[in-house]
């Protein structure tokens, strides 16, 4: 019997993926949450390390790189924080604290409130995917990076989030692919390739001229050249040419 | 996004770890030369010792040293107490002599090989930006090309140079070429820019960065491509004037 993949089960897995990886960072956004509910909270009453550590050593998450970011001003003693883990080495894992700069300045600082990563969940107060991109602040890899705005009594305190690697999303995301008639792309918002199973497009290229915002809107475009399958909710699209 | 905060990148390799003869003396050499080429720029704030140490993958009296050569030669104040720290202190001259020392040591020859490396290196990240930016890769580069240096900046220009050039690569989609274009700021950069400005191409960089942005946007690779091949081109012309006033100078010193 042959299993056939549709651009469907595609979306379905970029999807599910997603869901997965939010489900855990719902999980660290309810322990930060947690943390800085107390009166004038501070670095030292952050436990997200167990949490983040257990997220980068699970072979079965290939997540690069987890943790918060804190709003500015609710940390009692660090106007700027970064609560972040990263992971090196595939075989033997090691896991170590991201050595960012947050003395506004010092000379490493970054003002992370204008990133996409952290902006796009503060101002729309929902999940969100930046990426792929270039990350050249801190891994110097292609990257996609999934966040999350954390809120206590309403108020925003910061976001909780994972970076996942192009290349490795791409590893696992092309078995799905392998075999699938005609060749399906997986793109972002933008029109940006994350994964394809057609040679003649590559990660990273811009498919120009698709009807992104028709998409989004839930409309088929049925005069589009591409024919496009939402990945859920998610700001991504299964497509393959008509 | 505050501009300031950008070149991280770049600035990210003055810090990284060095090899194990002469620590001191490197760590001493890596700073002062950052300092004074205006890669660090006047009075931003060292990362602490500690920290610094672990950068560097030195023991912290070793930085302890190098800082207070770093102080002796006047490119550092370091002031105690609550918001105490080392804070950098650009010379006067905006790194001119420290660049001038730099030029009178290379030859033409390496300087027509660096060239030819860089201008691969930006023509192509420019003509795959063309092909793979997308709208908010444009907001980027578009604001990055029609940011001015305040005049009394030392570091201005060069990190103007920089963030653009790095974004450019970012845009390009390309993780390689990202980093080679790291490496060769590094290498290069400020001398490039500041012999660029000190022709009074400053505001002939604004106007070929404004160019190159505009045929990014305009997704014409070969043009993109030609105008960025273009600009690394006067940079080095520029470059090689000031180079012969270098030589000519040190031949002239030597009886």
């Amino acid at each position: 019997m042959t299993v056939v993949t549709r651009q469907e089960d595609v979306a379905r897995w970029v999807a599910d993926f997603a869901h997965d990886l939010f489900e855990r960072l719902d999980v660290l956004a309810a322990r930060l949450a947690d943390d800085v509910s107390r009166d004038a909270p501070r670095r030292a009453d952050l436990r997200l390390e167990q949490l983040c550590r257990s997220m980068l050593t699970d072979p079965t998450v290939p997540v690069a790189g987890a943790g918060a970011v804190m709003a500015p001003g609710v940390l009692a003693d660090a106007p700027y924080w970064l609560e972040w883990w990263v992971v090196d080495g595939a075989s033997r894992p090691t896991v170590s604290k991201l050595a960012a700069e947050t003395d506004t300045r010092a000379i490493g600082f970054r003002d992370y409130t204008e990133l996409p990563w952290y902006s796009r969940p503060f101002e729309s107060g929902e999940r969100h995917i930046t990426g792929p991109y270039v990350d050249y602040v801190c891994t110097d890899q292609y990257t996609l990076t999934f966040t999350q705005p954390v809120h206590v009594a309403g108020e925003f305190v910061g976001i909780v989030g994972a970076d996942v690697l192009v290349a490795w999303f791409e590893e696992h995301l092309l078995e799905v692919l392998d075999g699938i008639e005609p060749p399906c792309l997986v793109v972002n918002a933008s029109g940006r390739i994350v994964t394809s199973s057609d040679p003649a497009w590559v990660t990273g290229d811009l498919v120009r001229g698709l009807p992104l915002a028709r998409w989004l809107a839930g409309d088929d475009a049925p005069d589009a050249p591409w024919r496009a399958t939402r990945c859920d909710d998610l700001p991504f699209f299964a497509i393959s040419r008509r | 996004m505050v501009d300031r905060s950008l070149p991280l990148g770049p600035y990210a390799a003055v810090f990284a770890p060095l090899p194990a003869e002469g620590r001191a003396e490197a760590v001493t050499r890596r700073l002062g030369e950052a300092i004074a080429l205006g890669l660090l720029p006047d009075g931003c704030m060292l990362p602490h010792e500690g920290d610094l140490a672990d950068r560097f993958g030195v023991a912290t009296v070793t930085v302890r040293e190098a800082l207070g050569a770093l102080r002796e030669a006047d490119l550092i104040v370091t002031r105690r107490g609550r918001g105490g720290g080392s804070f950098v202190r650009s010379p006067a001259d905006g790194g001119r002599a420290a660049m001038l020392a730099r030029l009178a040591h290379l030859g033409l020859g390496d300087l027509r090989d660096l060239a030819d490396h860089y201008t691969a290196i930006s023509g192509r990240c420019a003509y795959l930006a063309a092909e793979r930016a997308d709208e908010d890769d444009l907001t980027r580069l578009h604001r990055l090309a029609a940011q001015r240096a305040a005049p009394d900046e030392p570091g201005g220009i060069p990190r103007l140079e920089g963030n653009f050039h790095l974004e450019l690569a970012a845009v390009a989609q390309s993780a390689r070429l990202t980093r080679e274009e790291m490496a060769l700021q590094r290498q290069a950069g400020p001398l490039l820019w500041l012999a660029h400005a000190e022709a009074g191409g400053a505001a002939a960089t604004t106007a070929a960065h404004e160019r190159i942005a505009s045929a990014v946007a305009g997704g014409d690779p070969g043009t993109a491509r030609a105008r960025a091949e273009d600009h690394v081109s006067e940079l080095f012309d520029s470059v090689r004037t000031l180079h012969r006033h270098a030589r000519g100078s040190r031949t002239r010193r030597t009886p």
